[in-house]
């Protein structure tokens, strides 16, 4: 199984992102130590020029982690069709015990890749690299994620064995069976509506705050998470639904199915993006006391909260799209 | 936003005109990068397009097939059978299948003997008639209407009149073909009435077939069950695998090329050490630097992977892959002709990118940031 | 103003060949003056130059510019500062071979993203000012000493910088063409810029154009005129 194009680049890029993290962190633990933007000393002025080497290798690296998750969840929806009793990346992942825990993993690596990367580019704008030491310890905290991603898509990848049977996703998004997916789709659906929307305003509310005053990023950040949640779970208990023109069809997977128009990736590349923007914001406003911030912080935290706003925007529009063009009618009147 | 682009314009603009200036070193990398992609691109889209048209062409392959197991081995299975599969509940339709393989001593090759169940392959033929596949055609030198003979296995000779020669759309899978009536047949082979080859039937319901593949084993023990998902993913599988091996075994290439890649971008001519030198000296930053050398990079691999990839596509489908063609297809005497319809799956270059452009950017990225950290004042001594 | 306090360079620090170029300086640079460090070869006045210029860092010691510390400053703002103060003529002028007298011109201010069309405007009229206009498009490997030598000023130039700093303007040119050189220089200090230069041409001295003369010896300041 492991033969395969897209799951042998999915871990050469893996294996690369291990290396480079683990010699990173061996540097971020020196910055931590001796960094002193003050002195001239020689070591110092060495540590700036490595900065500027890792900076680079970590965004690479970080960029490839984003297009990893989104590799991964594309060829296991594409494998489905060999797997026995699977229609769609849950039989995929089923296959074995390692696929979901590597993709929930992966996830956690695309949105702390992405805050890293909001962070490096804020340090970069202050003129005494005020948040190095921020930076490099939330460095020395991604790199055990990413190398525990890496070993389970890697344990997933080599155990997967075709002649297994799995289950296909009628079995896990179901409200009769149990757990976080079985709650979900059990959750009620106008009330699950009410929710999506509720939230959408209140993340409109705050974002506006931030766009008019430049404060209140830590509060979007929060927002912004609040609203990932409560979008997840509508799109499994309501929104799939409308999709699949079918009451009892709850699979967030098969939505990105060709014969869905990979409406999928419409819903959840927007959705992700604007929960990482918005998640970004929130470590950079608690430095804004630093003296050669003050003028950047308000700028860039505007920025990304306009970014984040209008993903959320294609986000809210695609579902409602969804919802409104559906043959499906769930609610009399 | 503008400056953001005006500045990556004046960066692209002095990494063409840097690249321009040392074209001999950077040719020679670019054919390399580009034989890379190309042999990669090669080997993915051929397996691609193999897998489409045997994707196609096995959609009319039987729901489920019946077959009779002796001793561990495939035997004929008697008509008795048809009866207690008709009467399975789910079960819609069973009739049983007459072929098997015969050895033309003349070509040295093995043609499938069969009585065609349809007309999907044109005609059924009639007694004393036979309709064959190109393959069989070609090798034999024969044409419609003239006469095809054929020494059975027991040491019959038989005359037949060729009808049709089958189209050579699915040549893939009826190259090797012989098409005769059953008693024709039953004649050759010496097969007696009530035996069949197999049984293929179709099941009502699309869903239920895993349900009645297992009754069938249990109703009929000393039989073999195969239906048509289970042929779809062996075959998915061993494209997938051969495809796989041979990108494994390409893995010694690909990392020849990346220690390749790293030692040219290592090996700063001292021209070029100078003029960067030069550009720190009059305001450019390290980040600028790296940036322009991340664009020299970008220039090239665009160039090459285009290239190679353009390349590969022609080759592929206009020349058949004719460089790889042995190692992909299996060896056999008779070979179909057929021309693959050129497909480009997205998901495929994105994988082809991860091959070739990310390692050669990792193998890059160290070796342009030591010359981007030239002090600058190493022009004034 | 610029102003050195105590600055001291080494190279090879901790080396077997440990060399103290410059050693316990103190100077002020007057804005709007010709100021020439001269001294024998081996003075250190390229060195002390570098310093000023901001292209390298002391190894102990602070350098103020405009009352802004810029010693502990780290790469990316010095490079800012630096060219927005600085404009530099090198004493082998390191032009970029290959590319024409206008995109060298250009060059320095690549980073800031200029609109394109203001940016030439600009080049086309220092090089007009400095009456090498017609060779825009040239490559510079053409071009004579004197006309290559007034490309570099004009480059030096295009970022608008107070402060020219120029390392043996004079070394590579004949009596003719430094007596232009020098009549250049008189005409950017008429312009209220500053000039900071190295030489130890006598013909600079004598040129009338030197408001301050800084005399080196084995690293240090042994005169102030």
């Amino acid at each position: 199984m492991i033969f395969h194009p897209a799951i042998l680049a999915l871990l050469i890029a893996s294996a690369l992102s291990c290396v480079i993290l683990v010699g990173s962190a061996g540097f971020a633990v020196q910055v931590l130590r001796g960094w002193d933007i003050a002195s001239g000393r020689n070591a110092q002025l060495v540590m700036e020029r490595r900065t500027y080497l890792v900076s680079t290798l970590l965004s690479f690296v970080m960029v490839a982690e984003l297009l990893s998750l989104l590799l991964f969840v594309f060829n296991a929806d594409k494998m489905a069709s060999q797997f026995v009793g699977a229609m769609c990346a849950v039989g995929t992942l089923n296959a074995n015990a390692y696929g979901f825990p590597a993709l929930m993993v992966k996830m956690g690596v695309f949105f702390l890749a992405a805050t890293w990367l909001i962070v490096n580019h804020v340090d970069s704008r202050g003129y005494d690299y005020p948040l190095i030491r921020f930076k490099y310890a939330l460095l020395v905290l991604i790199a055990p994620v990413v190398i525990a991603a890496a070993v389970l898509q890697g344990l997933y990848f080599w155990n997967l064995d075709a002649d297994v049977m799995t289950s296909c996703c009628s079995k896990l998004f179901t409200s009769e069976s149990e757990g976080v997916s079985a709650e979900m789709a059990g959750l009620d659906e106008r009330m699950a509506l009410y929710m999506l929307y509720g939230v959408l305003v209140l993340v409109v509310a705050v974002g506006s705050v931030v766009l008019k005053t430049g404060r209140g990023g830590m509060l979007y950040a929060v927002a912004s998470i609040v609203m990932f949640c409560a979008a997840i779970t509508a799109i499994v208990s309501v929104v799939s639904l409308y999709v699949y023109e079918h009451p009892h069809h709850h699979c967030p997977f098969c939505l990105l199915k060709p014969e869905y128009g990979y409406f999928g990736y419409l819903l959840y590349v927007p959705l992700f993006f604007g929960t990482a923007l918005g998640m970004g914001v929130g470590p950079i406003t608690a430095f804004r006391g630093a003296a050669s911030l003050q003028a950047v912080i308000p700028t860039v935290s505007r920025s990304f909260v306009q970014a984040s706003l209008m993903a959320f925007a294609v986000f809210a529009m695609a579902a409602s799209y969804a919802i409104v063009s559906s043959n499906l009618r769930l609610f009399a009147g | 936003m503008t400056i953001w682009f005006e500045k990556q314009k004046y960066l692209l603009d002095y990494t063409v005109s840097s690249l321009m200036r040392r074209l001999a070193k950077n040719i020679g990398l670019l054919m390399v990068y580009a034989l890379i992609v190309f042999i990669l691109a090669t080997v993915m889209l051929f397996t691609h397009a193999l897998r489409q048209e045997a994707a196609v062409v096995l959609d009319g392959a039987p729901e489920v097939t019946v077959q009779h197991i002796t001793m561990g081995r495939h035997d004929v299975i008697p008509a008795a059978h048809i009866d207690k599969l008709s009467n399975m509940r789910g079960v819609r339709n069973v009739h049983g299948r007459l072929w098997g393989y015969f050895y033309d001593t003349a070509n040295r090759a093995n043609y499938t003997l069969m009585v065609p169940s349809s007309d999907r392959y044109g005609q059924s033929p009639a007694q004393g008639e036979v309709v064959v596949g190109a393959g069989v055609a070609r090798s034999r030198n024969v044409q419609v209407g003239q006469y095809l003979f054929l020494l059975s296995p027991r040491a019959k000779l038989f005359k037949l009149k060729l009808k049709e020669i089958l189209h050579t759309d699915s040549e893939i899978v009826t190259t090797d073909l012989v098409l005769v009536s059953e008693p024709d047949f039953r004649t050759f082979f010496g097969l007696p009435e009530g035996i069949y080859t197999d049984l293929v039937l179709t099941v009502r319901n699309p869903k239920e077939v895993a349900k009645v593949a297992e009754k069938i084993s249990a109703i009929l023990p000393d039989s073999r069950v195969i239906t048509r998902n289970d042929i779809l993913r062996t075959y998915d599988s061993v494209f997938d695998w051969r495809e796989g091996i041979l990108l494994a075994l390409l893995a010694g290439a690909i990392l020849a090329f990346v220690i390749f890649a790293w030692e040219k971008a290592s090996g700063l001519g001292a021209q070029e050490r100078r003029e960067i030198g030069i550009l720190k000296a009059i305001g450019w930053e390290t980040s600028d630097v790296i940036k322009m050398k991340v664009w020299e990079g970008g220039v090239i691999s665009f160039g090459a992977f285009t290239l190679g990839y353009v390349l590969a596509y022609v080759h592929v489908f206009y020349f058949s892959a004719g460089l790889l063609e042995p190692v992909l297809k299996g060896w056999a005497v008779l070979y179909p002709r057929f021309e693959l319809s050129p497909q480009v799956d997205g998901f495929q270059v994105a994988a082809l990118l991860f091959f070739t452009v990310v390692p050669y950017i990792a193998a890059t990225l160290v070796p342009i940031w030591r010359a981007a950290i030239t002090d600058p004042d190493a022009v004034m001594r | 103003m610029i102003a050195l306090d105590n600055v001291t360079k080494t190279f090879n620090e901790g080396a077997e060949n440990e060399f103290q170029a410059i050693c316990d300086v103190n100077l002020k640079i007057v804005m709007n003056r010709v100021t020439v460090l001269r001294g024998p070869s081996g003075s250190g006045k390229t060195t002390l130059l570098g310093l000023i210029g901001g292209l390298a860092r002391p190894s102990s010691g602070r350098i103020h510019i405009d009352g802004q510390e810029v010693t502990s400053l780290p790469e990316r703002f010095l490079t800012e500062k630096r060219r927005a103060v600085f404009g530099f003529v090198f004493q082998n002028f390191n032009l970029v071979h290959g590319l024409t007298v206008l995109e060298n011109v250009m060059l320095p201010a690549y980073p800031l993203g200029k609109p394109r069309k203001a940016l030439s405007q600009a080049a086309l009229d220092l090089l007009d000012q400095l009456h090498v206009a017609h060779k825009a498009d040239n490559p510079v490997q053409f071009l004579s000493g004197g006309e290559t030598q007034r490309v570099a000023i004009a480059r030096a130039l295009i970022n608008d910088p107070p402060i020219l700093i120029a390392d043996e303007p004079t070394a590579n040119l004949d009596t003719a063409l430094s007596h232009e050189f020098l009549n250049i220089i008189a005409d950017l200090r008429a312009r209220n810029k500053t000039v900071i230069m190295t030489s130890h041409d006598p013909l600079v001295e004598q040129a009338g154009v030197v408001d301050v003369l800084v005399t080196m010896r084995d690293g240090r300041i042994v005169g102030n005129l």
